[in-house]
């Protein structure tokens, strides 16, 4: 289960927690744990949840990217929208 | 004007002809990092291992598993002469293998630090393998060597014939003039001891692939025996066509290759791990830089590990940065605000493994 983390100096996405370990990840394509996130969500993993207040939450059992709103996202579109982050 | 004589004296290795680099010298010629298994930052006690189970006992050295709990991993104190400590994998089950099934531990060796092979190209080298091992079983074992990518691999085998006592492997392997080698920071070659592999990722033994095989076809299976034990310790890998002498190296040197991949700073029961201590009006962000210890092979993940006790703030972040991690507060208030890792065994720790 991750958590998208925006910064609180100009609000853009910053790190991703990981609750499980209360790890933060940072956006950096050679961390593997960074590596492990994107595979989760490109790959539907099971339980990969995906929660932000403000950006996208990604629902446990159907694994989809949903929007503030809970507007829900296509598996393409959050695939698509992972695949934007570095 | 003269200023007197000055005696030269050469230098040479301890094996006649040899040259430095090439794989007779005595310094830096092994590419795994904790090869004795000395440095055990995260626990030296055992562990039960899960599918989601990787780094948890000895460092640099993780672990795989595709059942849960079929076998347990800890640092032991049982070694060979010359050694203080292994690793004991212990079977926790007599578990039959499917074709998919993958028990094995493992080590990312950065490419860095292989980039002189030349593998994937005509001059490739060749390389020996070496290590210590012991089990409470006897019979041909398995492991391999493959690339970043799981799309080259070298299945081996090694004999042990006697239980319970301390054997010395050694395999040969012609350098890989084929395949894609990362030679950064990336993991240039991955190092597999297997106690049990499904046939789906077992191959030919003594032959280069194009696949993603960790051990060979055939090879013993720890994890088939209830309470089998391995221990494995003193593996080196270098650059040369035999085996030579174990490359000591010492502790802080070791301590220090580890927390390349892994670091931890944590309160000791009399010192604090860290200490926040500034002053903020409400709504400030009370912030420090948790520094790294040593150089990372990339930017780490931060976590934070036990209690932090927070004073006239709460917790906010952290962000991962290059020469660290910034531990972010929001100050409730406009007195002192504190946050520290006091007690034992609170702080935190990055990882940068591979």
């Amino acid at each position: 289960m991750y958590k998208l983390i925006n910064n609180n100096i100009d609000g853009k996405l910053s790190c991703i927690l990981r609750i499980a370990d209360n790890t933060w990840i940072p956006m950096n394509p050679d961390n593997t744990d960074y590596q492990a996130f994107k595979t989760a969500v490109l790959d539907q993993q099971p339980n990969t949840l995906i929660d932000n207040g403000d950006s996208f939450s990604m629902s446990s059992d159907e694994s989809i990217l949903k929007d503030a709103d809970g507007n829900s996202m296509t598996i393409d579109e959050a695939k698509a929208y992972v695949k934007t982050l570095p | 004007m003269a200023y007197g004589n000055l005696n030269v004296d050469t230098v040479t290795t301890s094996t006649a002809g040899g040259v430095l680099g090439a794989g007779n010298a005595s310094i830096m010629k092994n590419r795994i990092i904790n090869g004795a298994m000395v440095i055990a930052q995260r626990g030296t006690g055992s562990t039960s291992v899960q599918t989601s189970t990787t780094y948890v006992s000895c460092d640099r050295w993780a672990v795989e598993a595709s059942q849960n709990s079929k076998f347990t991993v800890q640092q032991s104190s049982t070694a060979p002469t010359g050694f203080n400590n292994s690793i004991l994998l212990t079977s926790s089950a007599a578990t039959s293998l499917a074709a998919g099934d993958y028990f094995a531990m493992y080590q990312g060796i950065e490419g860095y630090n292989i980039a002189d092979f030349g593998w994937g190209t005509a001059s490739a080298k060749t390389v020996t393998l070496s290590f210590w091992v012991q089990s409470s079983l006897t019979g041909t074992f398995g492991g391999s060597l493959t690339n970043n990518a799981g799309t080259r691999s070298y299945p081996f085998t090694y004999t042990i014939s006697s239980a319970n006592t301390w054997t010395q492997a050694s395999i040969t392997i012609a350098g890989e003039t084929t395949g894609t080698w990362n030679i950064t920071n990336g993991a240039g070659i991955y190092l597999y001891i297997s106690i049990g592999m499904g046939s789906t990722y077992s191959g030919t033994a003594g032959a280069w692939a194009n696949a993603n095989y960790d051990s060979a076809t055939g090879a013993t299976s720890v994890v088939g025996t209830s309470g089998a034990t391995f221990y494995i310790t003193g593996v080196q890998l270098e650059v040369g066509s035999s085996a030579t002498g174990f490359e000591y190296v010492n502790y802080q040197t070791s301590l220090a290759n580890c927390q390349r991949y892994y670091q931890q700073v944590l309160s000791d029961g009399t010192n604090y791990a860290f200490q926040l201590d500034q002053t903020g009006a409400s709504g400030a962000l009370p912030s420090i830089t948790l520094p790294l210890q040593t150089s990372m092979r990339t930017v780490p993940s931060a976590t934070i590990v036990g209690t932090i006790t927070y004073l006239n703030c709460t917790f906010s972040a952290i962000s991962p940065k290059v020469n660290g991690a910034l531990f972010q507060t929001s100050s409730t208030g406009s007195a002192r605000n504190l946050a520290y890792a006091g007690g034992t065994g609170n702080g935190y720790t990055f990882s940068a493994e591979l």
